[in-house]
C-alpha cells in the first residue's frame, strides 16, 4: 500500500505544474463567462418574485456549465491525453525501468497510476468547482443562490470522481497493453463518445435539435441529489419541453444495480485484466 | 568470494515476430561470484540487455532460471537488494535531483530522511552538490550519468548492475566512477557491468563473461585469460641470433638483428633475463607480450563466428 501512495502522490506532484494550472485558469473563465451568458438569457424571461425560480435558474445554468464544461469536453480531453501516455510513457522513455526494478511489483506501478490520476483530477476538479461559487458571489450574484451552487459544485465533483473511476481504469488499461498513444487516445475518444453522445445525436438526427444534456441526466437520478431539487427539476423538464421522446434516453433512470455495475464494477474488473495482462508482458 | 550471488541456468528467451520467433538467449548459463566485478561484454545484439532484464525481472524468460542470493529473482526481498542504472539516462526532468533520488530511495524501502541525507554525501561525493536547486533537465549529460548512479547505489545495494555506466562521460569522469565501482566492490558489492568500453573495463574486472547470439562464449577470471593470451616474451639485445643460440630450450623468433621473441610464460622472465646475462649479452629491454583484453575477446568472438 505504502509503495501505491508513492507513486501517486510522485504522479500528482510532478503533474501540479504550470500546464495544470492553466487548465484551472482556462475551465475557470470560461465557465464563468459561459455562466453569466445563459444566465443572463434566462433571467429575462423569469419573474424575478419567485426566488425559488431563480435559485432554480443559477442552479441549473451553473449545472449545464459544469457538465458540458468542468467535467465536459476539456475535462476528457484532458483526462484522455494523460491515461493515454500513463503507462506506455513510462515504459517507453525506461522511468519504469528504475521503478519495476525496485522492490515495487507491477500491480503496485499500475495501481499508483490509477489512483495518481484519479486523485489529480479529483483534485483539479475540486479547485474549479469549489473556487466557482465564491467567485461568482464576488461577481455580483447575490450570496443568497451560493448554497445551491456550492451544492451543485458538490454534486458535480461526486459526478466527476466516478466519470474519472470509470475512465481511468479504461485509459490505464489502453495505455498498459497499446504502445502507441494516439491509438490508445483515440480509442478513449470513441468510448467516451460512445458512452455520453451516440445516443443524443441519433435523437438529433430526427428533430434537429441540439442540447446533449439528458444523455449526462442518468447520473443525476442516481446521486443523492436530493439538496437540488429545483436545478434537476429544471433540467429535466427543460430538456423534456426539447427533447423529440422519451425513447432514446440513456438508462434514465438507472437502477442502482446498473449504477453499481458501470460505476464500480466495470471499472474494477478492466483494472484487474490490466494488472494481468502487465503482469506477463516484458517491459523491454 | 566463493558464493555465487547470482546464478543463470538455462536461460531461454523467444521473441514473438510476425514471422515466427525469434530466440535471444539460447541456454544461457552463468554465475557471479559474490564481491567480484564482472565484465558483460558481446556485441550489439548479444543478448545482453535481454539478460539483463531478465535478471531483473522485467523480461519474463521464455525458460531458464535465476537465482539470486538464492532466491527467486522476481522477489520483493530479493529486489530491494539490487541496484541497477540503465544504458539510456532516464529521468522525470522536471524533477530536482534530492527529489528524483528521495523518490528512489524510499521506493527501495528507505526511510525519506535517510534517503535524503545518503543522497546528499553522494552528490557531495560526486562533485555535483551544487546542482541542488537546478532540475535535472538542465544537468549536463556527466553530470546526470553520475545522478544516474547515485540512484543504483544509494540504498547499498549487495548486488549493482550497471548497463554501459561510462558511455558520453569525459575522460576524468570515467576515470571518477571506475574508481567508485571498485571501492564498491572492495565494501563487499557484486558488481556486473556491460560495457562496450574493454579497456577501461579491464581495469576494474575481475571476471569476464561473453556471450554471443545469446549463447555463452567465454567466463573466466581476467587474469587467467590474461596468462592464456600469453604471447611471450620480447627480449632486446645487442645480439638476437646469439640470444637464439643461449636459449636453445625455448622456441625462438628473431624478428630483426635486435630482437627476439621467446615462447615462454611470464614468470620465466627471469631466467631468460640470467641466463642472457651470464652469456654476457646486452640486455636493452625484456617485456611479457600479452594481447589486450580487446584483441583476447575479439579473437573468442572470431572463433566462434
Amino acid at each position: 500500500m505504502n509503495k501505491i501512495i508513492q507513486v501517486a502522490l510522485n504522479f500528482i506532484r510532478r503533474n501540479l505544474n504550470l500546464k495544470s494550472l492553466i487548465y484551472i485558469l482556462f475551465i475557470l473563465l470560461s465557465s464563468l463567462i459561459f455562466f453569466f451568458i445563459s444566465t443572463s438569457n434566462l433571467h429575462s424571461n423569469l419573474n424575478e418574485n419567485d426566488l425559488r425560480v431563480w435559485d432554480s435558474n443559477y442552479s441549473g445554468a451553473f449545472l449545464i456549465v459544469g457538465l458540458l464544461w468542468i467535467i465536459g469536453i476539456p475535462f476528457f480531453v484532458y483526462l484522455s491525453f494523460f491515461l493515454a501516455k500513463s503507462i506506455s510513457d513510462e515504459v517507453s522513455s525506461g522511468t519504469a525501468l528504475l521503478i519495476l526494478t525496485r522492490p515495487v511489483s507491477r500491480k503496485e506501478f499500475i495501481l499508483g497510476k490509477f489512483f495518481g490520476i484519479t486523485f489529480f483530477f479529483t483534485l483539479i476538479n475540486g479547485i474549479i468547482l469549489f473556487t466557482l461559487p465564491p467567485i461568482i458571489n464576488l461577481l455580483g450574484v447575490s450570496a443568497v443562490y451560493i448554497p445551491s451552487l456550492m451544492l451543485t459544485s458538490l454534486a458535480l465533483f461526486f459526478y466527476g470522481i466516478i466519470l474519472c473511476f470509470v475512465f481511468s481504469a479504461i485509459g490505464i488499461f489502453f495505455s498498459s497493453t497499446i504502445n502507441k498513444n494516439l491509438i490508445s487516445v483515440s480509442l478513449l475518444f470513441i468510448l467516451i463518445i460512445l458512452s455520453f453522445f451516440v445516443p443524443f445525436i441519433f435523437s438529433s438526427m430526427n428533430k434537429d435539435i441540439f442540447f446533449p444534456l439528458k444523455p449526462f441526466s442518468f447520473i443525476l437520478d442516481l446521486f443523492p441529489l436530493k439538496f437540488t431539487p429545483s436545478s434537476i427539476s429544471l433540467i429535466d423538464s427543460f430538456f423534456d419541453s426539447f427533447y423529440w421522446s422519451n425513447t432514446i434516453i440513456i438508462a434514465n433512470p438507472v437502477s442502482p444495480i446498473l449504477f453499481f455495475l458501470i460505476s464500480f464494477i466495470f471499472p474494477v474488473v478492466t483494472i484487474l485484466f490490466c494488472l494481468y495482462l502487465f503482469s506477463k508482458r516484458d517491459i523491454t | 568470494m566463493t558464493d555465487n550471488i547470482l546464478l543463470i541456468e538455462n536461460l531461454v528467451k523467444d521473441f514473438k515476430k510476425r514471422k515466427g520467433t525469434k530466440r535471444v538467449l539460447d541456454n544461457l548459463s552463468f554465475f557471479v561470484r559474490s564481491g567480484s566485478i564482472v565484465g558483460f561484454v558481446g556485441p550489439n545484439g548479444a543478448g545482453k540487455t535481454t539478460t539483463i532484464k531478465s535478471v531483473l525481472d522485467l523480461i519474463r524468460p521464455t525458460s531458464g532460471q535465476i537465482h539470486i542470493f538464492g532466491k527467486d529473482n522476481f522477489q520483493k526481498e530479493v529486489k530491494s537488494k539490487i541496484g541497477y542504472m540503465p544504458e539510456k539516462d532516464v529521468f522525470y526532468e522536471e524533477m530536482y535531483p534530492l527529489e528524483y533520488l528521495v523518490y528512489l530511495g524510499t521506493l527501495s524501502g528507505m526511510d525519506k530522511e535517510e534517503a535524503k541525507e545518503i543522497s546528499l554525501e553522494w552528490m557531495k561525493t560526486m562533485g555535483i552538490d551544487t546542482a541542488l536547486d537546478t532540475k535535472i533537465k538542465n544537468f549536463s549529460s556527466g553530470m546526470k550519468k553520475k545522478i544516474f548512479f547515485i540512484q543504483a547505489v544509494l540504498h547499498d545495494p549487495s548486488l549493482i548492475i550497471l548497463d554501459e555506466p561510462t558511455a558520453n562521460l569525459d575522460p576524468l569522469a570515467q576515470e571518477q566512477l571506475l574508481f567508485f565501482m571498485k571501492s564498491l566492490a572492495q565494501r563487499g558489492s557484486t558488481i556486473l557491468v556491460s560495457s562496450h568500453n574493454i579497456e577501461e573495463l579491464e581495469k576494474i574486472v575481475d571476471y569476464v563473461v561473453v556471450i554471443n547470439r545469446g549463447k555463452l562464449i567465454l567466463d573466466s577470471p581476467l587474469e587467467k585469460l590474461r596468462e592464456e593470451s600469453n604471447k611471450g616474451i620480447e627480449v632486446n639485445v645487442n645480439n638476437s641470433a646469439l640470444a637464439a643460440q643461449i636459449l636453445l630450450n625455448y622456441r625462438t623468433q628473431i624478428i630483426d638483428k635486435d630482437t627476439l621473441i621467446v615462447d615462454a610464460l611470464p614468470n620465466e622472465k627471469n631466467n631468460i633475463l640470467k641466463l642472457l646475462i651470464e652469456y654476457g649479452l646486452e640486455i636493452r629491454s625484456i617485456s611479457t607480450r600479452k594481447q589486450s583484453l580487446w584483441n583476447i575477446i575479439l579473437e573468442i568472438l572470431k572463433e566462434n563466428e
